[in-house]
């Protein structure tokens, strides 16, 4: 295959917690090509965040693996080692949440921005200024406070600050987890489309983290959504939204309030919560909360299977 | 502890509509930051009806929780008002809640009783110390003269019950961290319903759910409206929200109402450009995917050192220079209800452009 960006196999991630056993993440399977984003969403705890780092390598993942299409070759990201782990991390880069968070209060917005430089290159000061003068160009920060500090600025213009600083290693796939979820609404929108022009010229691959489905449908090529730890179907944004069908991609769609009064949804509110994961139901993983849930559903696991170009883990689909 | 007396109460009595339970009138509330001084809230209207939900809505920093909190009288100290909040009490009195003491026996009596508050974060609303029902029934115990421990104890059972949290008897004795979000926000709507308030204020009370637990708790709003009656200021930056649970919306920008009308006038006939911008800057479900996102330049700017201007006149691509920049702009009237703070509604004004 050709133009594939990365394919994840079977990854799982165990989290051992006194004596129990958390399946935080159970055999992900997906292949991602150049220039695509993928929308991965679900509720808390559904793992999407542990995927998301599994992916980077921000916490290594119990199995599988995680295979990078590089110009040298295909090689496995999760066993890579010193000095090539240093060349092949520049590739992939992530952005935060919590635009507060994750920059340091006590570096300028200019060492922010230039220290991936400093670590992984051996460019001159010269040319790190002029890096770092192009890259917030593009991602709209005025060139005249990058002596200050984050705490001086706003959540938007924090959040081009991360950007800038995942970008200027010119990684080919970035992990956004959660990226627009702290901002205004308008402030969202103007970043939604930063990352969208910068796709274009960069040729990026987004992995798309988010629970604001409305975003994800807007952002991403193919969306993945997950429970419990699984994969519960994966497909073409337009026709996952427009037809889901596995019943928890129903119900998470029919649960986002429209921006509009006289649109009635048939919502389907789901009763309880999201499973403890370290004691999950038999069977399928949703069926407590499942109104076709069978006796099939109670005791068995429900493969991942396709339907029409889409990937559904359901028995009630024929 | 509760010994203190209130100076100004009764001093004066007020009139208010008969069908409103609350009237807000040219609200003003300036902060003090170090050095500055902050107009977080500027001459702000609006009334609420009995069992009438409203939202007010707006981005960070545009003064809807700073408005919520002065009507509960909770801002800190560092707050300055002036204005009328006019509430009507159980007894059918009208009081300016900003006459009152914070800390006196009329307001300590009001509040939680009769206006009662839900929060963003369940997490951080309870302590972490007490059990569930320790923290509920010490609302009662406070409020009800009456109540004993027993008593309290069951009406506690009986409002867990009520906002659908299964096996209330053995999560009573519970503390919070054994509940989940979800389940600590039913809880804390279950403590706010313990006394049977008039006034609801629920700041952004499901921003930290999930969506299929934020339909839940929407939901249960829903149908607690309906049994109690009571009036909720639903204060919130999801228009999705908005659309779905309010009677009428305040829109707010830089602590002025900009717009106010039926959810109807203001989803499907906006008419201030900042409304506008942001109902087009919202990724819709029904959207072509391909078109990019309406955006409204710049950010929200800090309400220091405000001159008579439009407060979102930098920001927006119709401002009439010379005008909007330099005059206050006084509300216009859209249609019947609906009131817009806009130059532009004038007839006669030009567009630019």
């Amino acid at each position: 295959m050709d133009n594939v960006l990365l394919e994840i196999k079977d990854l799982s991630k165990v989290y051992e917690s006194k004596g129990v056993n958390v399946k935080a993440l159970s055999n992900i399977n997906l292949t991602v090509k150049k220039g695509e984003t993928i929308g991965i969403v679900g509720e808390s705890g559904c793992g999407k965040t542990t995927l998301g780092r599994c992916v980077v390598r921000g916490i290594d993942a119990t199995s599988g693996e995680v295979l990078f299409h590089t110009d040298e070759g295909v090689i496995d990201f999760l066993k890579i080692k010193g000095a090539q782990m240093r060349r092949y991390r520049k590739d992939i880069q992530m952005i935060f949440q919590d635009p507060y968070a994750s920059l340091d209060p006590r570096m300028t917005v200019f060492d922010i921005i230039s220290e991936p430089l400093r670590y992984n290159t051996k460019m001159s000061n010269r040319e790190i200024e002029q890096a770092v003068d192009r890259i917030t160009d593009q991602v709209g920060l005025n060139k005249a406070y990058l002596r200050r500090y984050p705490h001086a600025f706003s959540g938007g213009q924090r959040q081009r600050i991360g950007i800038a600083r995942s970008l200027i290693l010119q990684p080919k796939l970035i992990v956004c987890d959660e990226a627009v979820s702290a901002l205004d609404v308008s402030i969202q929108a103007q970043i939604i489309n930063l990352l969208e022009d910068l796709q274009r010229e960069y040729d990026l691959t987004y992995l798309f983290i988010s629970h604001a489905l409305s975003v994800v449908r807007h952002i991403s090529n193919r969306v993945l959504v997950m429970y419990l730890g699984r994969m519960v179907e994966l497909g073409e944004t337009e026709d996952l939204f427009r037809n889901p069908l596995h019943p928890y991609t129903k119900a998470l769609l029919s649960a986002v309030p429209q921006p509009d009064p006289d649109v009635t949804i048939d919502r389907i509110v789901l009763e309880g919560e999201v499973p403890n994961p370290a004691n999950p139901p038999s069977g399928c993983p949703f069926h407590p909360r499942c109104a076709y849930a069978t006796d099939q559903c109670r005791k068995e696991m429900p493969p991942l299977k396709e339907y029409d170009g889409r990937l559904v883990a359901c028995w009630n689909i024929k | 502890m509760f010994k203190k007396k209130d100076k100004k109460d009764q001093a004066q009595s007020y009139e208010i509509s008969p069908e409103h339970i609350l009237e807000v009138r040219n609200l003003n509330v300036r902060i003090s930051v170090d050095d500055y001084l902050l107009h977080a809230v500027r001459g702000v209207n609006f009334s609420l009806k009995k069992g009438e939900t409203l939202g007010l809505v707006g981005e960070s920093g545009c003064g809807k929780s700073v408005t919520s909190k002065e009507i509960l009288g909770i801002n800190p100290d560092n707050c300055k008002s002036e204005g009328q909040i006019l509430y009507r009490t159980k007894s059918g009195k009208v009081l300016n809640l900003l006459e009152l003491e914070h800390d006196g026996a009329t307001y300590r009596a009001i509040r939680g009783s009769e206006i009662s508050m839900i929060f963003q974060e369940p997490m951080t609303a309870f302590s972490p110390l007490y059990t569930i029902g320790n923290q509920l029934s010490e609302i009662i115990l406070l409020h009800d003269k009456n109540a004993t421990k027993a008593s309290a104890r069951e009406r506690v059972l009986e409002m867990l019950r009520k906002v659908g949290i299964a096996n209330p008897e053995k999560r009573i004795d519970q503390y919070p961290h054994e509940f989940s979000g979800g389940m600590l926000q039913r809880a804390l709507i279950a403590m706010m319903l313990c006394c049977d308030p008039d006034l609801l204020i629920a700041d952004e009370p499901t921003t930290a759910l999930d969506v299929t637990i934020q339909a839940q708790i929407l939901e249960l709003m829903r149908s607690l409206q309906k049994e109690f009656g009571m009036s909720i200021l639903f204060i919130t930056h999801d228009l999705g929200i908005v659309a779905n649970m309010c009677d009428n919306v305040a829109v707010m920008y830089l602590g002025e109402i900009v717009e106010f009308g039926s959810v109807r006038q203001i989803f499907h006939n906006p008419c201030h450009p900042y409304t506008k911008g942001l109902l087009r800057s919202l990724p819709r479900m029904d959207q072509n995917r391909d078109e990019r996102l309406y955006i409204i330049d710049g950010v929200v700017p800090l309400p220091v050192d405000m001159h008579p201007c439009c407060g979102f006149h930098d920001r927006c691509g119709e401002c009439l220079v010379g005008i909007c920049d330099t005059q206050q702009i006084p509300e216009y009237e859209a249609e019947p209800g609906h009131m817009v703070r806009c130059k532009l509604m004038e007839q006669g004004v030009k567009h630019h452009g």
